[in-house]
């Protein structure tokens, strides 16, 4: 699991450490949901559903303690708003990225 | 020993990883009934609004979003009574003025503060559940007002000074001959029997040539006795009407507004205030 991740569910949000998993689960569930969505809307662009899967990354990313997610689903939505094709692209394959290093670090199933 | 009941917070959002930090940050003090969009939130506040201490809504929800769910809430007169937060990702200025509109209590932005989220919610409940014990505790004394009056054999009655519509009546004034069967909201004038006008009319005209008290009152047959609520009257060292400190429109004003005037309406009392 991310570091990064794990100390903020632990300091800010007070889990406990059994708990972690668990949330880092529906964490990954949830960005692989966004991540769908996103792929689904990159060919032909779709702006608004890139709008609409980024409103939801931008959303919890942060809380969770992914504030490189968060920025970078930031930039995405306000090229979806300039409905700017190239800036989407790139930044779809930039949150496909950043996913697979979260889920690389995921936790192991027992 | 019981547990005393803890606050329990509605939280509709269709992200899992949003409802599931929220929930992790708020379940140290609250109950957390969770909604993955509107119609869910929709459903709990219909199984159980009375019990909500708070609604937290995501704004952007499928099926349903947030605006759907304060339309809901407005309509079933639950805006005002349980604080609604409004949680949006889209930070300008004219989508957070929406909410407030809607009837949202408070508007916070994603990603959020985690301390100051708890605190907000915290805050709200507070608030508002201090505000319906209040509320709870004036409908309990206006209740025992109303029955007090209602207990009386003599009627009472108030009216409002412009219209004459009469704004206030007990159970006797209900049951004196020729009265509607409701006389709240009819013009005294008109509603009441002719000899009833005259006679409030009379005993009115006499009270303010005489100076002496501002409530009226004349007697009915069976020793039963007829008043109006009406201006709190300060007499000086003269005996003279010096101000009038306000037009006592129901029971439960009356008995804030002249305990001494209340006193005067209780049965042991009718005795000295007889003309």
């Amino acid at each position: 699991m991310r570091e990064n991740v794990v100390r903020h569910l632990r300091e800010v949000v007070g889990l406990d450490d059994s708990e972690i998993p668990g949330v880092y689960g529906i964490f990954l569930r949830t960005l692989a949901e966004c991540l769908d969505g996103l792929r689904a809307a990159a060919s032909p662009v779709d702006f608004r559903a890139i709008r609409s899967a980024t409103h939801t990354l931008m959303g919890f990313a942060r809380n969770v303690g992914a504030a490189d997610l968060g920025d970078v689903a930031r930039s995405l939505n306000a090229a979806a708003h300039d409905s700017d094709e190239e800036a989407c692209r790139l930044g779809i394959r930039e949150i496909e990225e950043i996913c697979a290093a979260y889920r690389d670090d995921a936790p192991t199933q027992p | 020993m019981d547990t005393p009941e803890r606050p329990k917070i509605l939280l509709a959002d269709d992200a899992d990883v949003g409802r599931a930090i929220l929930r992790s940050l708020l379940r140290k003090e609250f109950d957390v009934v969770e909604a993955r969009n509107g119609l869910e939130a929709i459903r709990a506040l219909e199984s159980s609004a009375g019990g909500l201490a708070a609604v937290v809504l995501d704004v952007m929800m499928p099926v349903m979003d947030g605006f759907r769910v304060l339309r809901f809430m407005r309509e079933k007169e639950l805006i005002g009574r349980i604080p609604a937060i409004m949680l949006t990702a889209i930070s300008d200025t004219d989508a957070k003025v929406r909410c407030y509109e809607a009837g949202a209590t408070d508007v916070v932005e994603k990603p959020y503060d985690e301390k100051l989220i708890v605190q907000k919610i915290r805050a709200l409940v507070s608030v508002f559940s201090a505000r319906a014990a209040e509320a709870a505790a004036g409908d309990e004394a206006g209740a025992f007002a109303d029955g007090l009056l209602d207990a009386l054999p003599d009627a009472v009655y108030a009216t409002d000074p412009g219209t004459h519509r009469i704004t206030f009546c007990n159970a006797a004034f209900r049951d004196l001959p020729g009265a509607p069967a409701d006389p709240v909201g009819h013009d005294l004038r008109t509603c009441m029997p002719e000899a009833f006008v005259n006679a409030a009319t009379e005993v009115w005209e006499d009270l303010l040539l005489r100076r002496v008290r501002s409530e009226r009152f004349f007697r009915l047959p069976g020793d039963r006795r007829v008043w109006r609520l009406s201006y709190n009257a300060l007499l000086d060292d003269a005996g003279e009407i010096s101000d009038l400190v306000g037009y006592v429109s129901d029971a439960s004003l009356f008995f804030r507004a002249a305990p001494s005037l209340a006193a005067t309406l209780l049965p042991e009392n009718q005795q000295e205030n007889r003309p």
